[in-house]
């Protein structure tokens, strides 16, 4: 069943393409934070773009200097090497300094014929979410004007309604993760969740109520003693890091990560205006460090390490990733005070250095069983 | 926050000590009337920030891009905390609190002075604040996270965010007025501050006085040849930053531009032989800045169009509502309204076209490795100096603050290489000044390195 996700995944450009040449039009977006619901009830196709995950980038590095994160010049060299062209719209956020400029990147030297940036602002308040509402009212009108007809506030609830439910579907398999012999690993959680953003939304609830009820059958082993692990930080969705960490003797039983938990968690309000409602959860979901303060963040962390009897927390940051390597020191402060060993790891957005993850990934479950020993 | 042995050299006192001291000099030898002023502007504002601590008043940090108008109008004293770091890197004194600050974990590969200001914070350099103040997402990501940290290193005083929105139309002058009134409101209840209408008011007047003579000082650079040298184009950025609105600001530029308009009616030029006229971008190497004078001895290059003084801005507007007044300034009018938060290809075809009507013949951009957010539009700006204004661009690699990245030697040489071609390229031409002038030493008008900087 899981293998079904990840071919889906892989074939991704195809089936979007496809799409778009059926009549629909395929909407690129970058970061949790822009609604997909507006896409959707657009009728059109939201796309989520991630880098190819080449070690190299050899067209991207001639637009975004060697300081700026391999993800965003993944996803630029995606852009630039024609992978992309199916794409009607690209829509992004003023996430972090790489996003940004990755769009600024995007609209001057690309030819998409829709590009647009959301101001996602950096904290929750009742001014930020009317102001945040505000901007959503804009993308709705010029998806409309694209389209050439409005988005119904039917249509919005509709889009609300397929979307809670595939969240709430992934809650319920998180949920199951809590359990002392998890049914479904970090691996296999992440290629579901990255096949949700790129698949037609009707055919991947579909899927993934199947699997709920697959996972629900699958037998556990008693005495389940992997090393239950938490992991956070820079975007990450690539399955096999996932599975190189937990090959060794761990299970992720739950991440904070953009192509994780970030991504689904909190259902959309159904009750008043929907697109405020979109502001509200799109504001208020699970925080990554681009949003203020910290504290609320890393008390937010420290209630998932209960939840899910977290035993060893990997962080993981891309190099030059400037919100969560900066943010780290502060939740590290706090997983020391709950006394649970942190792995801190730098990394670039391709899988490499196998061996190096390896080896301190072994050092660090030396570090749990000692501790296991000790208790 | 323990303060470690000998920190107290690079404290606020410290500071003040020292702008004391340099203006002693800058009387003794009657250097320019503009650079005595800088000081006593400088030396004002480390008052301020001193005496609210002696008195026992509430103290607020901020940051660079902050303007202090409205806090100060309400009587609370503001220090721009990475300002700060800069000038101790201007003076060479900030290389240990990088390593400081990586120690503390944040990240090395940040920008330097929020690194090393981290390394003097958690070296006890800074008294702990009774409030902070950031802005977010502007000027950069690596800021912001210096507020989290500073804040985390001083037991989390009470923090306000100021979210800089992205786009700056009427919808969104509203909404910031709504945020700044929530500042207000914060500022009141940690501090029992109140709101002084008029006070800010006075201060909206004062402001848009300075960037009055703000814009007519940077408009004399596009005369040829340039009366401005290097140094001092930059040199507004530092008091405006500390004392935006107060009259000793308005005072200094004033002076420094009648000083320029004084050069131009005598026939002054910047330098006695210019040879190119020179479009900077991206972050000056501060710990460096000696560089600008080494490109007007070797080159006769003078800066006439740069990224922090040349972008598109509105004059400010009616301050009969000073709090709308404000807003649509920090949108549309300073910097950080400009720059940081909209998108970077209409800035650089502004500059491209301010480069075009300068006569600018050259280009470099600085790519300072610890910033996302220059370094991520360079392509753009490249691209567009080229088509529009037909100028090739040098990208050179420094880093703002640490020597250690990029050393002067490194920078000196790309440049070197960059002019070799351009020179070869074209027949340079030479437009002398009226008068012979002696190019001064920066190093000797004021007894300190540290003079002409920046923030």
């Amino acid at each position: 069943m899981i293998e079904k996700f990840r071919e889906l995944f892989s074939k991704r450009y195809q089936l979007a393409k496809e799409r778009g040449d059926q009549g629909q039009k395929v909407i690129g977006w970058v970061c949790t934070y822009v609604p997909e619901e507006i896409i959707y009830a657009a009728g059109m196709l939201p796309f989520r773009v991630v880098g190819g995950g080449h070690a190299e980038t050899p067209l991207a590095d001639g637009y975004l200097y060697t300081n700026l994160c391999t993800f965003s010049r993944n996803c630029l060299e995606e852009g630039l090497s024609g992978k992309l062209d199916f794409l009607y719209g690209y829509v992004s956020c003023n996430t972090c300094d790489h996003i940004r400029r990755l769009f600024d990147n995007w609209m001057k030297f690309l030819k998409t014929p829709y590009t647009k940036i959301l101001g996602v602002p950096v904290k929750v308040t009742e001014a930020t979410i009317k102001y945040f509402t505000k901007d959503l009212v804009h993308f709705k009108e010029e998806l409309e004007k694209i389209e050439g007809k409005g988005i119904s506030e039917e249509a919005l609830r509709n889009a609300i309604a397929v979307y809670n439910r595939t969240r709430t579907q992934l809650e319920e398999l998180y949920e199951l993760r809590k359990a002392d012999a998890p049914p479904i690993t970090g691996a296999e959680m992440m290629e579901v969740i990255r096949a949700a953003c790129v698949v037609p939304r009707d055919r991947y609830n579909q899927l993934l109520e199947d699997l709920l009820a697959e996972v629900k059958t699958r037998e556990t082993k008693p005495g389940d003693d992997r090393y239950r692990l938490l992991i956070y930080g820079s975007e990450l969705d690539n399955p096999d890091y996932l599975q190189l960490i937990e090959d060794l003797g761990g299970i992720v039983v739950f991440d904070d990560l953009c192509m994780g938990s970030r991504y689904f968690r909190d259902p959309v309000g159904l009750n008043g205006d929907p697109l405020r409602a979109l502001a509200e959860r799109y504001l208020t979901k699970p925080l990554c460090p681009r949003m203020h303060p910290t504290p609320k963040r890393v008390e937010y962390l420290r209630e998932q390490v209960k939840d899910y009897k977290v035993e060893g927390v990997i962080h993981q940051a891309l190099k030059f990733c400037d919100l969560h390597s900066s943010q780290f020191p502060m939740s590290q402060a706090m997983f020391k005070e709950l006394d649970i060993p942190v792995l801190n790891m730098e990394r670039e957005y391709a899988m490499a250095g196998h061996g190096q993850i390896k080896t301190r990934v072994s050092a660090f479950y030396e570090s749990l069983e000692g501790r296991r020993v000790q208790r | 926050m323990k303060r470690e042995p000998g920190i107290e050299r690079f404290g606020i006192e410290a500071m003040v000590e020292e702008f004391e001291e340099r203006l002693a000099y800058q009387i003794e030898h009657k250097r320019e009337k503009s650079k005595q002023l800088f000081t006593m502007t400088m030396l004002e504002y480390y008052k301020r920030v001193s005496d609210s601590r002696k008195e026992g008043n509430p103290l607020a940090f901020t940051s660079v891009l902050f303007w202090p108008d409205l806090l100060n109008s309400m009587g609370l004293a503001t220090f721009p905390i990475d300002q700060f770091t800069i000038q101790m890197i201007a003076q060479g004194r900030a290389q240990e609190f990088i390593l400081r600050g990586e120690e503390f974990g944040f990240t090395k590969e940040s920008c330097s002075p929020h690194i090393a200001t981290v390394g003097l914070a958690a070296s006890g350099a800074f008294p702990k604040p009774d409030l902070q103040y950031v802005t977010a997402q502007g000027p950069c990501d690596s800021q912001a996270m210096l507020g989290e940290a500073l804040n985390h290193i001083f037991g989390n005083p009470p923090i306000f965010w100021l979210n800089m929105p992205y786009r700056d139309d009427d919808e969104t002058v509203e909404y910031f007025k709504e945020e700044l009134w929530d500042m207000v409101e914060f500022t009141t209840k940690h501090t029992g501050l109140k709101y002084n209408e008029e006070k800010l008011r006075e201060m909206q007047e004062n402001s848009k006085i300075c960037e009055e003579y703000f814009t007519k000082y940077h408009e004399l650079r596009k005369l040829v040849p340039s009366p401005i040298r290097n140094r001092e184009a930059f040199s507004s950025l530092g008091p405006r930053t500390t004392s935006e609105g107060w009259p000793i600001l308005n005072e200094f530029m004033k002076v420094q531009y009648e000083e320029i308009v004084d050069r131009v009616k005598n026939g002054v030029a910047a330098i006695p032989e210019e040879r190119h006229r020179l479009v900077l971008s991206g972050a000056a190497p501060f710990w460096c800045m000696k560089i600008f004078d080494w490109l007007e001895e070797e080159f006769g290059a003078v800066i006439v169009v740069d990224y922090m003084n040349s972008y598109a801005r509105d004059p400010m507007g009616d301050t009969s509502d000073p709090l709308d007044c404000l807003a649509r300034k920090a949108l549309r009018t300073n910097f950080g309204g400009r720059v940081n938060f909209t998108p970077s290809p209409p800035h650089a075809e502004y500059m491209a076209k301010v480069a075009l009507e300068s006569q600018a013949d050259s280009a470099i951009f600085f790519a300072h490795f610890g910033c996302r957010q220059t370094c991520g539009q360079y392509r753009i700006i490249v691209e567009v100096l080229k088509e529009i204004a037909g100028i090739n661009c040098a990208v050179i690699d420094v880093d703002i603050g640490n020597p250690a990245v990029v050393s002067e030697a490194q920078m000196k040489y790309q440049i070197a290489q960059y002019f070799e071609v351009l020179e070869a390229s074209q027949a340079a031409k030479v437009v002398k000044s009226a008068k012979s002038v002696e190019l001064p030493k920066y190093d000797d008008l004021d007894g300190n390195p540290g003079y002409a900087v920046v923030f």
